[in-house]
């Protein structure tokens, strides 16, 4: 086994508590003030995992992004277009500094096939955003 | 595709117009379901809006957002045909998505498929759809 494959697992069985240097040092970027991490209309198949900071979910209006709502620390971003086959549906830019897990496809397979955690940790984190969203969703058609 | 995450849980058989719940229901012992064989169709009611239709089909699973978020049924299930359904607690859904990368994907898919529909529906709702696509 590679030293790439020993990381993946470890992040898998020990979720956040795996996150050492060293993890940090293979899958970690960091991103600057206002830099974009995924871009509206793009094809990539990478997913984030927000360690530091906060990012902004925005949308392209004419030349200027609207906000569409903020995600920080210890969410997983990216997920739809990267299980859905969709095109990025929002562009996510850097709120202030940010710094993240970005894992490739192939990637994560792995680390959902070796985990009970991840799997729950992603169907929660999904599950609350739907719940919030359609909350959002009542509230701007009362 | 096989179905060996089809344990822990068990199958049941539900008539064409069941009502398998009801949006605004607490989740009683907080069953999520696969669907076999058969139709369903998953419904949601905005305050000001007609019921909105979702049809799924076999190999979909739904009721998972409720039971992970912790709240009431965000939408209704009805059986639109003879259907065929696999149910589990939330404890043994986790122990046999556990067990199959199929089960997690189809899961995790069933929901990008879901929020994508409500992303477009709330970017319909606050304008972010050009004039041309309306």
């Amino acid at each position: 086994m590679n030293e790439k494959y020993d990381e993946i697992m470890k992040i898998a069985f020990q979720a956040e508590e795996a996150i050492n240097e060293e993890v940090i040092k293979k899958f970690g970027v960091k991103y600057s003030d206002k830099q974009i991490l995924i871009k509206e209309g793009d094809i990539q198949q990478k997913i984030f995992w927000i360690l530091k900071g906060s990012v902004y979910i925005t949308r392209k209006m004419g030349k200027k992004y609207k906000v569409l709502t903020t995600l920080g620390e210890g969410e997983i971003i990216g997920e739809m277009s990267f299980f859905d086959k969709s095109v990025r549906s929002a562009t996510v830019i850097a709120k202030g500094e940010v710094e993240a897990l970005v894992f490739k496809k192939e990637d994560f397979a792995d680390i959902f096939s070796a985990s009970p955690q991840w799997t729950k940790r992603f169907l929660i984190s999904l599950s609350k955003r739907i719940r919030y969203m359609f909350e959002k969703l009542n509230q701007i058609t009362r | 595709m096989s179905n060996n995450y089809l344990q822990y849980g068990e199958k049941i058989v539900v008539d064409p117009g069941t009502c398998i719940y009801r949006q605004g229901e607490k989740p009683e012992k907080n069953p999520i379901y696969y669907i076999v064989a058969g139709l369903i169709k998953i419904e949601f009611s905005m305050i000001d809006s007609s019921p909105f239709p979702i049809y799924l089909q076999p190999d979909s699973t739904f009721g998972i957002v409720e039971p992970l978020a912790e709240c009431n049924r965000l939408t209704s299930a009805f059986a639109m045909e003879k259907t065929m359904l696999y149910r589990w607690d939330v404890e043994n859904f986790y122990l046999a998505s556990s067990i199959s990368w199929e089960l997690t994907y189809i899961s995790i898919t069933g929901l990008t498929r879901l929020l994508r529909i409500l992303n477009a529906e709330f970017g319909e709702k606050i304008g972010l759809l050009e004039e041309k696509y309306r």
